[in-house]
């Protein structure tokens, strides 16, 4: 097999090389909010116009670099040319203009020291980064030094030669040098303090200087001493806040910002969003996304083809001929404290360390900055990076590269926490058999490739907090089983692909919180058994499929916080037990379907705030035991159908503020939770005569159904907690009904004020263990009440035998006193003796 | 697009007006499910933790902040040794280049006759 058929059949579609073609393609669309400078073909530093993109070269050779993307970086010097203007010691013979500077204008300052004399020009700057450089050329001398001056002996200096190729000769208190080459003798001397250099420096120091290696305090090299005539050529200092120096940032008279470069290519009209893949070399390959960010510091070309490529298609396509599997990570160390392998793995840190992988954190020997490192696999039959959220190195990794099809790659947990990741190529062999937070927390992540999944049936939490993620590509998913969280809060989606999902059975939280999506493709779930918060929080689906759910179990809050829903298809809901939150907040649906619901048993929350539904369906609930919360606020239907609810233990806050005008004889026999049924129902002028004998817990279950002017003589018998059970009603009288099981009676008609008749006898028969509190306010505001009703109140309660509790005895009252003067001198000596307190009108008796 | 150069009495009236205007947003990560409260009805809210992020650079706007501003009064000797630190002047000094400038940020344009820093190139 050759090279050769791994290539795709078909061309790229757009093919941006910026190496050959020097000029930005009018399909990316480019900002930057500031001047910055490149180098040209002849070596010479030019500045580009605000918003005018740049293609770098190689100082020496010309040759072109490609696509320069930076970040923001302010040099933090006020004068970064006018370099005779910094302060001097030692009386330095100092001359402006005096020769031809790396820009080729005549700006460049000499520095000679004084014959006899030490020397140095120094510029305060008390911000304190850790990236200093200036350009410098032999004139005589051919060494300087740059210091970052602090305390005597923590000031962080290099010793550079400028001849040759230019070399780093030594280092003081942590700090690291390079340089670079330019034409026409000059070279750009780079100081990068420590990262762990807490020292605070004062000021930025040149020297002119020999080979002779400082020493003494502030590494003020007291050995050097000038001859008057020889010295150094230097311009353009740089001080910026960053551990490796960015292109140069001229500044006169204020500290000046380079602003950031960002640079997007569209797909419109370009290429099928669903079936491409970008290459964006050397590293970024997307399989989804737009627009698609290029990803700097060097971008070569952009190829994008009008299809899926496989892993050996983009292999090739990116020319992987070394083994190596390549990264690009930024910062001045790196490991992989988890990797694991069953073989030896070689790492290649870029740096000129080529050496076995271990736990062990690298260096890097050139500092901070990009590095591309690479791992090849030596030996075993896979390798395992696992950055599993480690918090000192996943935020290092910027782009992960092509693979070579000799490295099998364990993508558990691999990059889980990477924010920084922008780019990921994809690997030809994965091995193991699930993605487990494989991508998760990427956030940075704007798409993703195409990926031969191949064995893997588990995306577990795959891209779970992919937020960026703006689209994504048609992966083979064939064989997998779990979706469970695969695109958890990926809210930047807004459509999703016509994946294979034949072989899915668990679909739970599987696009929970993506929220950017409008519309859902008619996937094949059917070997669907989990639903569970399946579609939970896609608030800007405004419709949904009609998929194959017939084996579909479990639909516990599938499409709870569906907010934008206005109709619901006719699924096959024939297998399930559970629509528990299915429908919650649902609040644009309409209209809902007659699904079946005949092996349903959990109705919990159901159709919790579905605030549109006019009407609701006669659908089968024979099975449901729980119907609690079920329609609460349903605060458009006015009826409510004569659904089979003969199973219903649990019907607590069931049809809470609900806005009926009338309820129909539902079996309600089994219950025995009626708390707060139906509070709030604020519209209903009557209710019917229900099998309430189970009902053991009545709290507030027709609190504020302030249009009852009635109540059915319903059976309460089994009732034993009747707290603010009718407070609020609208009654005019009240029935006998059985409440001698009760033990709590506190502000149950609290605010009838409309109810003037209270039933003799009524808690004759009251045999229930009173609570504490248990009459506090239980008539409070009834200014309706007669007389002869507080008479059939305070006697029956005596007639009872009933003692106080031991404490909340007080028995409370209102009725109105124009009504006559109630007589209760006997009832009230009796029940005070058996330690209640009786206040009516708000006088105590 | 202009720059508006801005001074907000402190770095969390920045922190205030960037989130009024996009440039620091909140993508919070969930923490834990939402529940409900079967004795009193209510709906425990989902928990989730704040998770901020800036939008420095779009194609639309570009900003750069300076922070604190330090007054050109410090002492050095001629070794460049530092005998008196410089005095901070007052404010979080942010610089804002748009198009036009958010409503919510035009209570704090100043207008320095010398900038203590600008965008390359102005």
């Amino acid at each position: 097999m050759t090279i050769k058929q791994f290539y795709p059949t078909q061309g790229p579609v757009l093919n941006l090389n910026y190496i050959s073609n020097k000029k930005l393609d009018p399909r990316i669309t480019f900002t930057r909010a500031s001047t910055a400078t490149y180098v040209d073909t002849g070596g010479l530093i030019q500045t580009a116009a605000a918003n005018e993109a740049r293609i770098d070269h190689d100082p020496v050779t010309g040759a072109s670099l490609g696509l320069l993307l930076e970040e923001e970086r302010t040099n933090l010097l006020t004068q970064s040319s006018a370099l005779h203007t910094w302060f001097t010691s030692f009386s330095p013979i100092i001359t402006a203009n005096a020769t031809s500077a790396p820009d080729g204008t005549i700006t460049a300052t000499s520095l000679v020291p004084a014959s006899g004399q030490s020397n140095q020009i120094f510029q305060p700057n008390s911000d304190n980064k850790k990236s200093l450089s200036v350009f410098a050329k032999a004139n005589g001398y051919d060494h300087i030094i740059l210091v970052a001056q602090s305390a005597p002996t923590t000031s962080a200096g290099v010793l550079f030669n400028l001849t040759g190729d230019g070399s780093v000769v030594a280092t003081n208190y942590g700090a690291t040098g390079s340089i670079q080459k330019l034409a026409n003798g000059w070279y750009r001397c780079i100081m990068t303090r420590s990262s762990t250099d807490a020292a605070t420096m004062n000021t930025f120091i040149i020297r002119a200087a020999d080979s002779s290696t400082p020493s003494g305090s502030y590494w003020s090299q007291s050995s050097f001493l000038g001859d008057g005539t020889s010295g150094v050529y230097i311009w353009g200092a740089q001080h910026e806040d960053g551990s490796f120096p960015t292109s140069y940032i001229p500044t006169s008279g204020s500290t000046e910002t380079r602003a950031a470069e960002t640079a997007t290519l569209s797909n419109a009209g370009i290429f099928d969003i669903q079936d491409y893949t970008i290459l964006n070399s050397p590293f970024g390959c997307a399989g989804g996304g737009s627009p698609l960010s290029l990803i700097g510091p060097y971008v070569k070309n952009v190829l994008v083809y009008d299809q899926n490529l496989t892993g050996s298609q983009t292999a090739a396509l990116n020319k992987v001929s070394d083994d190596y599997w390549r990264w690009r990570v930024k910062g001045s160390t790196f490991a992989l404290p988890a990797f694991t392998t069953d073989g030896e793995v070689e790492v290649d840190w870029g740096d000129g360390t080529v050496e076995t992988l271990t736990t062990s954190e690298h260096t890097f020997s050139d500092g901070g900055g990009y590095h591309e490192i690479g791992f090849k696999l030596l030996s075993g039959t896979y390798f395992y990076p696992k950055i599993n959220d480690n918090a000192d190195h996943d935020q290092k990794i910027e782009a992960v590269g092509p693979c070579p099809d000799s490295m099998s790659v364990n993508l558990q947990q691999a990059y889980y926490g990477c924010n920084n990741l922008k780019t990921f190529d994809p690997p030809l062999n994965i091995t193991g058999t699930t993605l487990y937070y494989a991508f998760a927390h990427c956030t940075g992540l704007t798409s993703f490739p195409y990926v031969d999944l191949g064995n893997v049936n588990q995306l577990t939490l795959a891209w779970y907090n992919n937020i960026s993620m703006a689209a994504f590509p048609k992966l083979d998913t064939s064989n997998v089983a779990g979706f469970n969280y695969a695109w958890y809060n990926n809210t930047s989606l807004t459509e999703f692909p016509l994946i294979d999902t034949s072989s899915g059975t668990d679909f739970t939280g599987a696009w929970y919180n993506c929220s950017g999506l409008t519309s859902f493709p008619s996937i094949d779930t059917s070997a669907a058994t989990t639903f569970s918060s399946t579609w939970r929080g896609c608030s800007g689906l405004t419709s949904f499929p009609f998929l194959n759910t017939s084996s579909v179990t479990d639909m516990g809050l599938a499409w709870f916080g569906c907010t934008t829903l206005t109709s619901f298809p006719l699924i096959d809901t024939s297998n399930v037990t559970s629509v528990a939150s299915a429908w919650y907040n649902n609040f644009s649906l309409t209209s809902f379907p007659l699904i079946n619901t005949s092996n349903v048993t959990n109705f919990s929350n159901t159709w919790y705030k579905n605030t549109s539904l006019t009407s609701f369906p006669l659908i089968d609930t024979s099975a449901g035991t729980r119907f609690d919360f079920t329609w609460r606020q349903c605060t458009g239907l006015t009826s409510f159908p004569l659904l089979d609810t003969s199973s219903g233990t649990n019907f607590q806050e069931t049809w809470r503020d609900c806005d009926f005008t009338s309820f129909p004889t539902l079996n309600t026999s089994s219950g025995t939770n009626f708390i707060r049924t139906w509070f709030g129902c604020n519209q209903l002028t009557s209710f019917p005569t229900l099998n309430t004998s189970s009902g053991t817990d009545f709290e507030g279950c027709w609190q504020n159904c302030s249009a009852l002017t009635s109540f059915p003589l319903i059976d309460t018998s089994s009732g034993t907690n009747f707290y603010q059970t009718w407070r609020g009603c609208g009654f005019t009288s009240f029935p006998s009904i059985n409440t001698s099981a009760g033990t709590n009676f506190g502000y149950a008609w609290y605010g009838n004020n409309s109810l003037t008749t209270f039933p003799a006898n009524f808690f004759n028969s009251w045999t229930g263990t009173p609570v504490n509190d248990c009459f506090l306010n239980a008539w409070l505001g009834c200014n309706s009440l007669t007389a002869t009703s507080v008479e059939n109140i305070l006697n029956s309660i005596n007639t009872s035998g009933q003692s106080a509790p031991a404490s909340g005895v007080d028995i409370t009252i209102d009725y109105n006193a124009g009504s006559g003067t109630p007589n209760i001198t006997t009832a009230v000596t009796n029940l005070k003796s058996r330690g209640w307190t009786i206040t009516l009108n708000g006088v105590a008796q | 697009m202009i720059t508006t150069y801005l001074r907000f009495p402190s770095e969390e009236v920045w922190e205030q007006a960037a989130a009024a205007v996009g440039v620091r947003v909140n993508d919070p990560i969930f923490v834990e499910e939402e529940s409900f409260d079967n004795e009193t009805g209510d709906v425990i809210p989902a928990v989730y933790e704040d998770n901020w992020s800036w939008n420095y650079y779009t194609h639309d706007w570009a900003v750069d902040v300076v922070g604190v501003i330090y007054n050109d009064d410090a002492v050095y000797s001629d070794e460049g040794e530092v005998i008196t630190p410089p005095t901070p002047m007052d404010g979080w000094h942010v610089n804002y280049k748009a198009a036009t400038l958010p409503s919510e940020l035009e209570a704090y344009v100043v207008t320095p006759n010398s900038p203590h820093r600008k965008f390359a190139g102005e």
